[in-house]
């Protein structure tokens, strides 16, 4: 009802309407207040009956209902706020299942191997040896030197899979693309492209080794001089 | 036995379930195929070019149909195989060496997987040769590329579920490449300035845990049966009402005939 006429304008609405939208230009043909100079309609015809309106002229307002665009003190309406209400209420519970579902993929108990462990008494090893008897448990070589232990990581720094001790050849070599690792780790051959790592390593209390696997040291970043690298025992 | 007929056809159970009868009319034939919910994919009426199968070689529609292969197949494989990781290598073995034509379904479904990467990658190849990508058929284009990265996921996800060394491998060397994503993995660039760990990242969910284990075995079994497929057939129905809203399958540019 965009064009309502004139004469109902005046009629019913003007009193009130003023009062209520002081934003709208009341188009009235009788009363040219000097408060609507805003937009004039070009010049309406004053004594037609049902002129094509020009302006956007005033809503009529029904019966038991606010006049339209008058929000009072309110920016939105009350049927707005529930409007509003009801689909914020809706994407929040949308939002909140969904961080809620993704929450649930991040398991809080992982059942996998400890990340340290004891690999027994340094005696068990012969100077020399490459042990591979905690590779199915926990990945890790431990490796006698004259001067000492150090663990070596058996996770090929390629992409992950487990290479193999080649005692004649005195390397390791990757089934997956062929990397090969000097007994040190250092890598030489294949598409690896940084060293193994190694492990903490040091002695428990009972005299065991023990081997820490979440404490790791990268030849490429100088870690390997650091003490808790290699274990001195003789 | 022809008033037998007669009188089926007449019952109302007939009548209930069949609308149409085999009238020669280009009305009923229409109407056949749109009111049977499985015809009613296909247009009612199709250009002289759609039958041209060395224009569109047909790849959208065999891929579809290995789909189809895959989902019975696959189905009929879950009978037997269990996602644990105690029982999921036996249970392969026993399907191919115990179960009554269980190597004939285990293989259909190993086949048509390999075999729809590559109507996949066909279909996409024609797509782009003859320029049906271009308007107004730019969105389902990106429909399909979404439904070419599900092919690739199932197919990845199925890798796993033999879980022989292989499998583990495969899927090892696989996921370690999520731990370079961009932002979500904790090697990859700002990952760890946003606090990306190996227990937090992206490739923490896939697997369900920090190396691939039982909890990654079934995450790829419920993705592969249940989760993948869902949002493939959602996107297919999407791939293939678009193909009718954008004016039926593409053909040659019509040289002002037909």
């Amino acid at each position: 009802m965009e064009n309502s006429t004139n004469s109902k304008t005046e009629n019913a609405v003007a009193a009130p309407q003023a009062a209520a939208s002081g934003s709208k230009p009341v188009t009235s043909d009788s009363t040219s207040s000097p408060a609507d100079p805003q937009q004039a309609p070009a010049a309406p015809k004053p004594t037609a009956p049902k002129p094509v309106a020009v302006a956007p002229a005033v809503k009529k307002p029904k019966q038991d209902r606010a006049p339209e665009n008058d929000h009072g003190i309110w920016r939105i309406s009350r049927r707005n706020f529930f409007s509003v209400a009801g689909w914020a209420a809706f994407f929040v519970f949308i939002a909140a299942s969904t961080i809620g579902a993704l929450r649930m993929m991040f398991p809080r108990i992982l059942f996998e191997p400890p990340s340290s462990f004891k690999a027994g008494f340094p005696t068990d090893y012969l100077v020399g040896e490459v042990s591979e008897k905690y590779k199915d448990d926990y990945r890790v070589w431990i490796v006698r030197e004259s001067e000492g232990f150090y663990a070596l990581s058996a996770i090929c720094t390629h992409l992950g899979c487990t290479p193999r001790w080649l005692e004649p050849e005195n390397k390791f070599k990757c089934p997956c693309h062929g990397s090969g690792f000097r007994r040190t780790g250092i890598n030489f051959e294949g598409p690896a492209p940084r060293p193994l790592e190694r492990l903490k390593i040091s002695l428990s209390d009972d005299g065991q080794l023990l081997v820490d696997r979440a404490i790791k040291f990268r030849y490429e970043n100088g870690d390997w001089i650091k003490p808790d690298c290699f274990l001195k025992y003789s | 036995m022809p008033k037998i007929r007669e009188k089926l056809q007449q019952s109302e159970v007939w009548k209930s379930i069949f609308r149409h009868n085999y009238q020669d009319t280009n009305r009923n034939r229409a109407l056949q195929i749109v009111d049977n919910v499985f015809l009613h994919l296909h247009p009612v009426r199709i250009s002289r070019h759609a039958t041209n199968i060395g224009f569109t070689w047909g790849m959208g529609g065999i891929t579809f149909l290995l789909f189809i292969v895959l989902t019975i197949t696959g189905v009929i494989l879950m009978f037997y195989y269990r996602p644990a990781a105690e029982y999921a290598y036996d249970d392969m073995k026993y399907l191919m060496n115990d179960v009554a034509f269980g190597p004939l379904m285990r293989n259909m479904h190993r086949w048509a997987a390999h075999l729809m990467v590559i109507t996949v990658m066909l279909h996409m190849f024609r797509v782009f040769l003859t320029g049906s990508y271009k308007a107004p058929r730019q969105f389902n284009w990106v429909v399909g590329v979404v439904l070419l990265v599900l092919t690739l996921l199932l197919s990845f996800t199925g890798y796993l579920l033999p879980w022989d060394q292989l499998a583990i491998w495969a899927v090892t060397v696989g996921t370690n490449m999520a731990r370079a994503t961009p932002l979500l993995g904790h090697e990859g660039p700002f990952g760890p300035q946003l606090g990306m760990r190996i227990d937090n990242d992206v490739r923490f969910v896939l697997l369900g845990g920090t190396q691939v284990g039982p909890p990654t075995l079934l995450r790829f079994y419920v993705g592969h049966c249940i989760f993948l497929p869902l949002i493939a057939a959602v996107f297919m129905a999407v791939h293939f009402w678009r193909i009718r809203k954008d004016g039926g399958i593409s053909g040659p540019v019509s040289n002002g005939k037909e």
